[in-house]
Order: C-alpha cells, then structure tokens, then sequence
C-alpha cells in the first residue's frame, strides 16, 4: 500500500511536501538524524517514508492524508458559486458513503473506479469523487501527413481525478473543484462536472441548487488591484479595438505587463472573457491562474461558470486563501 | 554604430534590464543594415555586455513560454503558463536572441531584475 501512496505523491509532483511532511514527522518524533531520511533525491525520500513507517514514525493513514492534501489542492478547474442550497447538499451528503477510515488500493489506485464519498460538519459539506477518466492524445510520431493522404493517430490515456464539491455554511458559498488531468485535454471538465452531478444525485446545473458567481464581472477590478496581482500576458477588447499585450521574456524573467507605459488595459470600456493572471498571497509567493468565463452547453442551465483554473500543486490554506482574495477582488 | 548601440541601451534603460534584444527589432528601429547589427551584437557578447538566450514562444501568439540559456534546459512537453496548454518542443521554433548581462547592468546603474 505504501509503494502506491507514494506513487500518487510522486506522479502528482507532491516530492518537496513529502520532504516537509517528513522533516516535521522527525522534529515532532525528535528522531536521531539517521532515523529516517527526510532529504535528498526523490527516491531517497521515498525510502524513507517506507523507513518512517516500518520503524512506527508515520501511519499508513497520515500518508493517505497527505496524498488527499495534495490531489485535492491546485492543478484543478475550480468553479465558484456564491449561493449553494446547502440542505440538499447535506441530505445528499448523508445518504453516500462516509470518508474510508484507511487507506483502500480501490481508492488510491492509478486507475481507481468510480467512487463517491461524502461528509458534512458544521463548517462545510465536502463531497469527493475518486474516478479514472479515459482521453485521447494526438500521436505525433506516427500520425503522418502527406500530399494525398492525411493518416491521424491518437492514442488512448486513461488518468486519475479527483473532484470535490464544497459548501460552505453560514456563507453558502460553494465551490467545485476539478482535477486538470492533462493539459492535453483541456476539455475533459465539461464530462467530469457533468459525471460528479449525475453521481451525486444533485442537480448542479440547476441555478437553484448552485448559483454560479459572475467572476468575470470583476475582471476589470482585478486587472486594478496591482498590490495583489501580476501580469505578463493580458488580452481583451473594447468597442473599437482588440486588444492582446505580452511579455517578450518568460513569467519568472519578466516586469509587470502593467508597469508598460503601452498598457491601458486597466480601463473600463475593456472587456474580457479570460483573465490570465497571478494572484499574491500574504507571505508575497505569486500563483498563477487562468479564469475564464465559460458558457457551458445543454443540459446546463444555471448560465455561465466561473472557471478558476490553478496551474500548480498547493498547500489546503494557500487554495483557501486565493479563492477568498478572488471572491474579494471581483464580486 | 551609434546609433545600434543607443537603440540597445535605450531599451536596456527603460525595461529596467528585462529587455530582449533581437536583431531583427534593432535593424527596425535603427535602420541599420542587418549584417552591422550582427555584428555589433556578437562583440557585445565578446565583451561580456549581452548572453544569448533561447526563447520558446507561445504557439498562440501570448509570448515566451520558457526561455533558457541553453536549448537543453528546455523539457520534451511544456504547460504554457500563457495559453494554458501543453506544447511539444520543437527546435525549429526556438528563437534566439540577447538579454542584458549583470555587467552591462552594473555599467547602466540597474539593479539586476
């Protein structure tokens, strides 16, 4: 069971959180420094995370947190909502399965089946789906192309998701999040949300049940928040013009877009679908999101979602923190 | 000469030391016959003024994905961060160009990005 939980940490990039999570299993054990380690390459740490477990340093279920921790924070779609029914929510909770007490190889499997678990407190109603999604990736190697004939090959992939439904009670806000299983099928969201509705026995296209939150309203609004934003790309259109500015240099080299004295982006009479943009936290580390207006088609009828898509892996209270200076910033 | 060598310093100063120098965009802006801004760009490097550095652009059009200082660093597949979506390295469509070198920073009084 250890080898996959650490299969899922290590294809999930999770290997600096395993170093952390062990560095402080062997501060709160005070641990000798040979113990176990807690450094080093990725397959020394993964050895010793087997160390820590065999010599009762770390449970297999502390382990199983830190994977949920990680599968279930960034590299998702995360759709906002700004009123949930939160009763249905909670009935539906009750009546699937609870969190699993350990960890289950059904569960944490690379190809796990479908499942749906649910629980509800006083804070939140989270309901989890664990399920494998099949996609297909243009083969570039074989697919050939010539003057008379035009051969396509793809291949079939099969990936993990994790998906989760939050509610929040008093504040009703909600929250959907969706794993990104590929960059190579960007669309795979749309069948997923619509799956997690069909499973949950939840009507989440149905305005009623989940209101979406017009994000995209606040576009402009975070465009002019330059304490907590950065920009290296920007494009958007006004009633004359279209209008697309970006950075010559990569993220990690480049100047705020909005530093240009070319940049009059900011004003008003612009208008955007897609926000490509980087959100500040507290502690000033930037995270990068892309949010888009999305105008999904039959059976939803709740109007457009606000699509949150966060591109990298982050801690439980860092996705906590960026959703509520989203919220602030735009609605 | 001069003229080049304003047209880069120029765009040096004013994106505080993040500026690309590309050859062509010099040649433009200064009217300079291209050979001579070649030219001019390679004693650069020889003086340790700029470094060249590779530039793996957005397929759609939304600038650098990732650039390198060699064409090694870059990975097989990359998630552009500017589009959103996966693109397949590709060496034919890796653009080289010049970045400013700590040196010639030190020698505008930037503070180095």
């Amino acid at each position: 069971m250890i080898e996959i939980l650490l299969d899922r940490i290590e294809e999930a990039g999770g290997g600096r959180r395993l170093k952390k999570f062990l560095k402080s299993k062997k501060e709160a054990a005070g641990a000798r420094h040979r113990a176990f380690r807690a450094s080093g390459a990725l397959a020394d740490i993964r050895q010793g995370a087997v160390d820590a477990l065999s010599e009762g340093y770390l449970s297999l279920n502390e382990l199983a947190n830190l994977v949920d921790e990680i599968e279930e924070n960034g590299a998702q779609h995360i759709f906002l909502f700004d009123e949930a029914r939160i009763d249905e929510f909670a009935r539906a909770a009750e009546s699937l399965p609870p969190f699993p007490a350990g960890p289950t190889e059904a569960k944490y499997g690379a190809t796990p089946r479908n499942q749906i678990v649910a629980r509800s407190d006083e804070r939140m109603t989270v309901i989890k789906q664990v399920r494998t999604v099949d996609y297909w990736v243009k083969n570039a190697a074989e697919t050939e192309e010539t003057a008379a004939r035009r051969t396509v090959v793809y291949d079939r992939m099969q990936g993990r998701a994790v998906n989760l439904i939050r509610v929040y009670r008093p504040s009703k806000l909600g929250e959907i999040r969706i794993s990104r299983v590929s960059p190579e099928a960007e669309r795979l969201w749309r069948d997923q949300l619509l799956d997690l509705s069909h499973k949950t026995g939840v009507d989440l296209a149905d305005p009623a049940v989940l209101r979406p939150q017009k994000v995209w309203e606040g576009f402009t609004k975070a465009v002019n928040d330059r304490a907590h934003t950065f920009m290296t790309t920007d494009t958007a259109i006004s009633s004359q013009i279209s209008h697309m500015i970006s950075s010559r240099r990569d993220d990690n080299n480049s100047s705020d877009i909005r530093d240009l004295g070319q940049y009059d982006m900011a004003a008003t009479e612009y208008t955007r679908d897609k926000l490509n943009i980087y959100w500040r936290l507290d502690d000033d580390r930037r995270v990068h999101t892309i949010m888009t207006r999305e105008r999904p088609k039959e059976p939803w009828k709740g109007g457009d979602l606000s699509k949150i898509y966060v591109s990298e892996r982050l801690d439980p209270s860092d996705v906590e923190a960026l959703l509520e200076r989203i919220r602030q910033t735009t609605c | 000469m001069e003229t080049v060598i304003s047209a880069i310093k120029t765009a040096i100063e004013k994106s505080r030391g993040r500026a690309v120098i590309d050859e062509e965009n010099v040649r433009n802006v200064t009217s300079a016959p291209l050979n001579l801004v070649k030219e001019l760009l390679v004693e650069l490097v020889g003086h340790s003024k700029l470094e060249p550095r590779f530039f793996w652009p957005c397929e759609d059009g939304l600038g650098t994905t990732r650039e390198a200082t060699n064409v090694s660093d870059f990975p097989l597949v990359i998630e552009c961060r500017r589009c959103g979506k996966s693109h397949h390295f590709d060496a034919a469509r890796v653009e080289v160009h010049f970045v400013a070198t700590a040196d010639l920073l030190i020698d505008l009084s930037i503070s180095p990005p």
